[in-house]
C-alpha cells in the first residue's frame, strides 16, 4: 500500500470523535491564569482589550488552519515536533517543542500553582483572612502540590472521572455567570459594552494588550496531537479549533463586559495604582454581585476542583515520564529507584513537586508576579507557533507533492497573517506600567538554555545534523509501525518522544 | 410530544450520560493495542497474538509459560494511564478459594517479599509464605523485579497471577499534548519472565 493510501486510511480511522477534539480545544478555558487576564485584560483596557481580543481571534484562526494542515500530512502522536523536525530539522524541533510544552509549564505551571489557591480561597471571605494571616492564600496551591504529590507516591490516584465534568463545568460556569451578568441590572455605567479604556485607545495601546489577549486563545494546537485517534480528522480537526476559539471567544466577551457592567473598578492604592480589576478580589465581588451568596461559593469550588486536578495531572503524569527517559538513559539511573512497597518514582515525585513549590516560593507567591509569568509563557508559546509556521510553509515549497488531506485556505495569506500578529504580539507584550525586563529576560534565559541543550543534544550525543530536515516518509512510516499488528521486530525502538 | 416518547427520550438521554461519566468508558484519546504493540517489541518473543484490542497471548520459544497481556488504563483530568497487566493460569492440586497480595518490603530499600492474604482460606497463606521463603529461583527474580502489582487468586481448581509492571505503560498527556511509553528493559524483562516461570511451577505444587 503506498503512503498516500495509509495516510488516507490513517485520517479516515481513530477512535474518538469530534465532541472529544472539541472539548480539547476548550479545556484550558478553566485555567485559573486565563480567567484573572480576562479581568485584568477588561479592566485596565475595556474596548480596547476586547478589539486585542479581536486580533488576537483572527490571528489564532489563521493559526489554526496552519496547524490543521501540519496534522493532516503528519498526523503523528509527536505533533509540533513531527511538524518542526520535517520542516526545519531536529534543531529547532528540540528547541521549539520545548519552548511550547516545557518553558510554557515552568512559567504557567507555577502561575496556576500560585493562584489556584488564591482564585479558591477569594471567594470565602472567612478562610482568606484566615489563610492571609497564616502566610497567604497563594500557600494553599503549593498545598494542593505537596498533597497530590504525597498521595502520588503512596500510588492513590484522585480525580479518576473529573475530566469531563471539570472541562465543561468551567466553561458552563462562566458562560452563566456571564448571562446573568448581562442580563441583571448593571451597576455600574458604562460607555458601550467594555467601558472605557484607562490606558488609551490608540494602535499601539491595542497591540501592547493583544499579547496578553493571546493568552486566552493559544492552546488550541493541543487537539492536534488527536488527529491520529480522531475519526476523519481532516475535516473534524479544523472545525474542532474553529468552533473551540470561537467558543473560548464568545466566553470571554460574555465574561468580560457583564463584569465590566456588575463591578465598578475602584482604586485600592493610590501609591500603586492597583485597581479593583487588576486583583482577584474583584471574581467574588462579580459572583456576589449577580448571584448573592451562592455565587461566590459556587466560584470557589469550581476552582477549587479545577486548581486542584490540574495539579494532580502533573503529579501523575511528569513523574512517570522521568522514571520512563531514566529508563531509556535519558536521565541518570538514580531516576529510575522505585519505592519498595508502592512502586512509585519516589525521586521523580520530590523534583517535579519542588518545580512549581520552588518557584512560587521564590515568587514570595505575590499575585504582581502572576502577568509577567503570564506574558513570558505567551513568548514561548509565540515562538514555537512561528516555527510552526514556519515548516509548514517550507513544506509546501520543498514537497508540494506531499498528500494534504486538509489544505490551509488562501495560502499563504494565513500564516502572513497569523505570523506578523505573533511578531507584533510579542514585539508589544509589555502592558502599559510593567517592565519589559520582568518578561523578555526570563523568557531569553530559559530559550538560550533551550538552544544549547538542543545543540549539545544533536551535535554530542545524536551525531547528526541538527538543521537536516527529517524525511516526512519516514516519520509517517515509524508511526504507522507502532499500530497494532504491523510486523517490527525491533527489540527497543524508543517508539515514543523524548517530550 | 407524548408521554412515552418523553420517557424513552429521558431514558435515552440517562443511559449515554451514565455511559458518558461511566467508570468502564475508555479515556479521550486512548487507542486500543497501541502499548501492548511496544509491549510487544520489548519482550521480543516468538509467539506474541493480539487475540483482542486490548488482550494478547503470548508464549515462551519452548512453550514452557504461555501468559495473557491485558491492557488496562486509568483516567485522570486531560491525561491518561495505559498499564498492561500480564496473566498466567496455573491448574492447582487443592480446591479453594483464596486471594493474595505479594510486594515488597523495607522503607528505604528492598529487604523481602511480604505475602498479604486478602480473602479465603488462612492455611494457605503459610504455605505460600513458605514457599516464597524457600524458593530461591522464585525469590531471586522476584527481588530485583519493579512490580506495582502482584495478585495471586485460587478460584476452584485454577490459580490465577496477575502482574502489573512499572514498564509496558504508557502515559498519554492531553495538555501539553504528549505520549510517552515507558519502555521495559531487557532486565526487568527477563526478571518478569523468570518470576512467571516459577511461580507456574511453585503454584502447581501448592
Amino acid at each position: 500500500m503506498s503512503i498516500n493510501d495509509r495516510l488516507t486510511e490513517h485520517l479516515n480511522r481513530g477512535t474518538v470523535g469530534f465532541p472529544t477534539a472539541f472539548a480539547s480545544t476548550i479545556g484550558l478555558i478553566m485555567a485559573s491564569p486565563v480567567i484573572l487576564t480576562a479581568t485584568m485584560g477588561f479592566g485596565i483596557g475595556g474596548s480596547a482589550f476586547a478589539m486585542a481580543m479581536l486580533i488576537a481571534v483572527v490571528m489564532m484562526l489563521a493559526q489554526a488552519t496552519t496547524f490543521a494542515e501540519a496534522a493532516s500530512i503528519l498526523p503523528t502522536t509527536g505533533s509540533v515536533y513531527d511538524y518542526i523536525n520535517c520542516g526545519m530539522g531536529r534543531f529547532f524541533a528540540i528547541t521549539g517543542t520545548l519552548s511550547a510544552y516545557l518553558i510554557v509549564h515552568v512559567f504557567a505551571g507555577t502561575a496556576e500553582t500560585i493562584l489556584s489557591g488564591v482564585m479558591a480561597l477569594v471567594n470565602f471571605e472567612h478562610l482568606n483572612t484566615l489563610a492571609e494571616s497564616a502566610g497567604g492564600s497563594w500557600l494553599l496551591g503549593v498545598g494542593f502540590v505537596v498533597v497530590f504529590g504525597v498521595l502520588n507516591a503512596f500510588g492513590v490516584s484522585a480525580f479518576g472521572r473529573a475530566e469531563i465534568i471539570l472541562t465543561f463545568g468551567m466553561w458552563t460556569t462562566l458562560m452563566v455567570f456571564g448571562v446573568l451578568g448581562l442580563i441583571a441590572a448593571p451597576a455600574v455605567k458604562l460607555d458601550g459594552w467594555f467601558g472605557e479604556s484607562m490606558v488609551g485607545t490608540d494602535l499601539m495601546t491595542i497591540l501592547s494588550l493583544v499579547g496578553m489577549a493571546m493568552f486566552m486563545f493559544v492552546g488550541c494546537e493541543f487537539v492536534t496531537p488527536l488527529a491520529p485517534d480522531l475519526r476523519n480528522s481532516a475535516k473534524a480537526m479544523p472545525k474542532a479549533m474553529i468552533l473551540g476559539l470561537l467558543s473560548v471567544a464568545t466566553c470571554m466577551f460574555i465574561y468580560g463586559a457583564a463584569m465590566k457592567r456588575q463591578v465598578e473598578n475602584v482604586l485600592l492604592d493610590t501609591a500603586s495604582g492597583v485597581h479593583l480589576l487588576d486583583t482577584p478580589m474583584a471574581i467574588p465581588k462579580f459572583a456576589e454581585q449577580v448571584m448573592g451568596d451562592i455565587g461566590p461559593m459556587w466560584l470557589g469550588i469550581g476552582f477549587l476542583f479545577a486548581g486542584a486536578a490540574t495539579i494532580n495531572t502533573l503529579m501523575a503524569g511528569v513523574p512517570r515520564i522521568l522514571y520512563g527517559m531514566a529508563v531509556d538513559g535519558a536521565l541518570p539511573k538514580v531516576f529510575t529507584y522505585l519505592h519498595p512497597r508502592f512502586k512509585t518514582p519516589l525521586l521523580c515525585i520530590l523534583v517535579v513537586m519542588l518545580i512549581p513549590c520552588l518557584h512560587a516560593l521564590y515568587l514570595g507567591g505575590n499575585a504582581d508576579h502572576i502577568m509577567p509569568l503570564v506574558l513570558a509563557a505567551v513568548c514561548a508559546w509565540s515562538f514555537a507557533y512561528l516555527l510552526v509556521t514556519l515548516s509548514v510553509v517550507i513544506l509546501r515549497i520543498r514537497r508540494p507533492d506531499l498528500p494534504r488531506a486538509y489544505r490551509s485556505p488562501f495560502f499563504p495569506l494565513p500564516q502572513i497573517a497569523s505570523s506578523i500578529g505573533i511578531l507584533l504580539g510579542m514585539w508589544f507584550i509589555t502592558p502599559p506600567g510593567m517592565n519589559p525586563a520582568d518578561i523578555y529576560v526570563p523568557f531569553a534565559v530559559m530559550l538560550g538554555g533551550t538552544a544549547v541543550y538542543a545543540l549539545f543534544w544533536t551535535l554530542v550525543v545524536q551525531k547528526v545534523n541538527p538543521f537536516k530536515p527529517a524525511s516526512v516518509e519516514e516519520v509517517l512510516a515509524k508511526e504507522f509501525s507502532n499500530e497494532p499488528g504491523h510486523p517490527n521486530n525491533g527489540y527497543i525502538d524508543h517508539a515514543a518522544k523524548t517530550v | 410530544m407524548s408521554q412515552g416518547t418523553l420517557t424513552t427520550g429521558i431514558s435515552t438521554m440517562l443511559q449515554k450520560l451514565s455511559e458518558l461519566f461511566s467508570a468502564r468508558r475508555a479515556p479521550a484519546g486512548y487507542r486500543p493495542g497501541v502499548t501492548l504493540e511496544h509491549l510487544r517489541r520489548n519482550l521480543g518473543l516468538a509467539s506474541f497474538e493480539q487475540t483482542e484490542p486490548t488482550v494478547a497471548r503470548a508464549s515462551l520459544g519452548d512453550g514452557s509459560l504461555q501468559l495473557e497481556i491485558v491492557e488496562r488504563t486509568e483516567s485522570q483530568l486531560l491525561m491518561h494511564l495505559v498499564m498492561t497487566e500480564f496473566v498466567i493460569r496455573v491448574p492447582a492440586s487443592t480446591e479453594g478459594t483464596a486471594s493474595f497480595d505479594l510486594h515488597h518490603s523495607g522503607a528505604v530499600r528492598r529487604t523481602g517479599i511480604c505475602c498479604r492474604q486478602r480473602a479465603g482460606d488462612v492455611a494457605l497463606l503459610a504455605v505460600l509464605q513458605a514457599k516464597l521463603q524457600e524458593d530461591r529461583a522464585l525469590y531471586q527474580a522476584l527481588m530485583p523485579l519493579d512490580f506495582k502489582r502482584l495478585r495471586i487468586d485460587l478460584d476452584g481448581r485454577q490459580w490465577c497471577v496477575r502482574l502489573e509492571h512499572m514498564g509496558g505503560s504508557e502515559v498519554v498527556n492531553r495538555m501539553p499534548a504528549f505520549r510517552r511509553y515507558i519502555a521495559l528493559s531487557r532486565e526487568q524483562r527477563d526478571w518478569l519472565l523468570q518470576s512467571l516461570s516459577v511461580l507456574q511451577r511453585v503454584l502447581r505444587t501448592l
